[in-house]
Parts: C-alpha cells; sequence; structure tokens
C-alpha cells in the first residue's frame, strides 16, 4: 500500500473516544508527570530536608557542649551553603531543558545541550563532595579538636597524630578517586541512554539532502 | 497561577483540536496506558504554555510543536510495548470503516510500518497525512525545505518496501 492511499483513509477532523469538558478540567488541575518535572520536585524536597536537617544539626552545635564543637555548625553552615549553590544551579538547568513551544529541532538542540550541561556539573559536583567533606571532617577532628580539648597534644608535637593525618588523606584519595569511576558510571546509567537518543533524534533530522 | 477565566476557552480550543493530539498519542504511544498518559502529558504541557499563547502562529501549528515535542521527548518515560498489531493502535475512525479482509491487512501493515520508522520519520508522516504544507511542515519541525522533500520521498520509498514485505 502506497502512503499517499493511505492519507486518503486517514481521519482528518475527528477521531472516535473524544474526551469530555469534564475530563479535560481535570486534567489542568493535575501536576506534569514529565521526568524533568520529577526531578524538579525531587530537587525541591532535597532541598527542604537539607534545610531542615540542617538547621537541626547547626543549632544544636551551635550550644552543645558548651559551644566546644561550635566549628561543626560553621561547617555544616558552610556546606548548607554550597547545597543552595548547587540546587540553584541544577533548578536553572531544569528549567532551561524544556522548551515545548519551540520548532521540535531547536527543541531537541536545547534538550541536548542543557542535559550535557547538567550531567557535567553532576559529575563535578559529585567528584568534589567526598573529598571536601572528608577534609573538613578531618581538619576539624585531627587538627582542632585535639588540641582543644588536649592542649599539650597537637598535630604539630603529635608523631601518632600526624600519622593518622596521612592514613587519612590516603583513603580519602583512594576512595575519591574509585568514586569518580563510580560516579561516571551511574551518571551514563542515568542518562546515557537519553543523549545518545537525543544525538540520534538531531543526526536524523540534521542529515542533508544530498546524503 | 493561571486564571480560571482562561479554563473555558482552553478547552473550547482542545475539544476542537482534540483529534490531533489523539492521532498523536496513536502514532507515539505504546500501550493503552501509555496513550492515556501521553495525552494527559500533552493536555498538561498546553494549558502550561497557554498564556503565553499570543496568536502568532495557528493554534494547530502551536499545538503540533508542544505534541510533537512532548512525544518526541528522549525523556519522556514511556510504558512497555504490549502488541505491535494491536487494533486498537488504529485512529478509530479507520478501524470502523468496513473494508475487505485484504484491504485491512494492508491498512495494519502500513499502520505498523509507520510505527517501525524513527521518532522524527513518524513526525513527518504525521504532518503529510493530516496535509501540512512543507511550510508549516518547516514552521512547526524546524528541517529546511529541501531536506523535507528528500526525507519524504525517502520515507515513502521505505514504507513501500516495508509494506511489501
Amino acid at each position: 500500500m502506497e502512503l499517499e492511499h493511505f492519507k486518503d483513509l486517514w481521519p482528518k477532523d475527528t477521531v472516535k473516544g473524544q474526551k469530555q469538558d469534564e475530563y479535560l478540567l481535570s486534567l489542568i488541575g493535575k501536576r506534569s508527570n514529565s521526568p524533568i518535572a520529577k526531578m524538579k520536585r525531587n530537587l525541591r524536597w532535597e532541598l527542604i530536608a537539607v534545610i531542615v536537617l540542617y538547621s537541626i544539626g547547626i543549632v544544636y552545635y551551635f550550644f552543645a557542649f558548651g559551644g566546644k564543637m561550635i566549628e561543626i555548625s560553621w561547617f555544616m553552615i558552610v556546606l548548607g551553603l554550597l547545597f543552595v549553590a548547587y540546587y540553584l544551579r541544577k533548578n536553572k538547568l531544569l528549567n532551561e531543558m524544556q522548551c515545548v513551544t519551540c520548532q521540535v529541532k531547536s527543541h531537541l538542540e536545547k534538550q541536548l545541550g542543557t542535559l550535557e550541561k547538567y550531567i557535567r556539573f553532576y559529575l563535578i559536583a559529585g567528584n568534589l563532595m567526598f573529598p571536601v567533606t572528608m577534609l573538613i571532617v578531618g581538619y576539624i577532628a585531627i587538627v582542632i579538636y585535639p588540641a582543644k580539648l588536649n592542649d599539650s597534644r597537637s598535630i604539630w608535637n603529635s608523631e601518632a597524630l600526624q600519622q593518622l593525618a596521612v592514613k587519612y588523606l590516603l583513603i580519602t584519595i583512594v576512595i575519591s578517586f574509585v568514586l569518580y569511576f563510580v560516579n561516571r558510571w551511574y551518571v551514563n546509567r542515568l542518562y546515557g541512554r537519553h543523549v545518545r537518543k537525543l544525538r540520534e533524534m538531531l543526526n536524523d533530522m540534521e542529515e542533508q539532502a544530498n546524503t | 497561577m493561571q486564571n480560571t477565566l482562561q479554563q473555558p476557552e482552553f478547552v473550547q480550543l482542545i475539544q476542537e483540536h482534540q483529534a490531533l493530539i489523539h492521532k498523536v498519542c496513536s502514532l507515539y504511544g505504546n500501550s493503552v496506558p501509555d496513550r492515556e498518559d501521553l495525552f494527559q502529558e500533552i493536555v498538561i504541557q498546553l494549558w502550561k504554555a497557554y498564556p503565553k499563547f499570543r496568536g502568532d502562529s495557528k493554534f494547530s501549528t502551536w499545538l503540533y510543536r508542544i505534541a510533537l515535542n512532548t512525544a518526541i521527548s528522549g525523556l519522556r518515560r514511556k510504558k512497555n510495548n504490549i502488541s505491535f498489531l494491536e487494533p486498537e493502535k488504529l485512529p478509530v475512525n479507520i478501524q470502523e470503516e468496513t473494508y475487505d479482509q485484504r484491504q485491512e491487512e494492508q491498512l495494519q501493515k502500513m499502520y505498523a510500518a509507520i510505527r517501525e520508522l524513527s521518532e522524527v520519520e513518524r513526525a513527518l508522516v504525521m504532518l503529510y497525512l493530516e496535509d501540512k504544507s512543507y511550510d508549516e511542515m518547516e514552521d512547526i519541525l524546524g528541517i529546511n525545505q529541501n531536506n523535507l522533500r528528500v526525507k519524504m520521498n525517502r520515507i515513502k520509498e521505505k514504507l513501500r518496501k516495508l509494506t511489501n514485505q
């Protein structure tokens, strides 16, 4: 059968199974179930959870133990601010990812470009989070606290603490290295197929007439 | 928050153009639940974009862009395929008509062949079947007309081979 023949049989203005007004009105109030909308909602929940949990932690360590562990509060404030920056960047990229009113080709280009930026950002943030956290925790635990709790013993005069610091650094480096590969594998598993699919569709659209 | 006064006007427009959405769903949905989900998602996206619709282009062009972008988007989660030659996958008007056995088989073959095309090719076929001019196709898809013509010829050839197999 030729496509022209199929075209003659193709329904033009109406199809059966038309939805009623009430049904359409009920859809208007619904939330989008697109993966991008879900990612935005999850990100918002993540932000709320971080704000609530970190606020409790910050207040606790600010007053607990007579204020001796106040550094932990500052550490959590720094991490909280970094998370807010992470949230803003991710939210901006997710907003840019969808342009449903654009021409199909520019929508796909936009989606691919933004998704690649999103993946890069995800990888960088994911790879930095572990070593940065470990270094700050190590600094508090190995450098600040021994000196605070026992004036005669600090990293500058204790061989045991120096050895501990070296071991701690080595472990951090090794785990960070392993995590880099785990992160790459995970990001590829999450988004790799979508990126390949988008590229494929764009290639299909960009295919030149003389090829 | 969108004005509730816009709701009846929006519903009216969707009613007038509902067939287009159903046809996009029938070409891109893998199963009945998938098509239902896609229909809902398209209407939600249309409603979200509606306040920004200024009438610079025809409503149907605007609708096609949103419907196809939603259906084609690589980030849409699809529900599993059930069966390729499910009769309900044919747009219902085609199913209802009475054809002889041979013609019915050919129709099913053609529909199955269309579903074997890539997402982009299916969009082109959809616009072709809807009798859209190359100008309008370019406006919706963003592919230049020369390219569209060549692609369309290739698609016709591909479908001819697929249906003759």
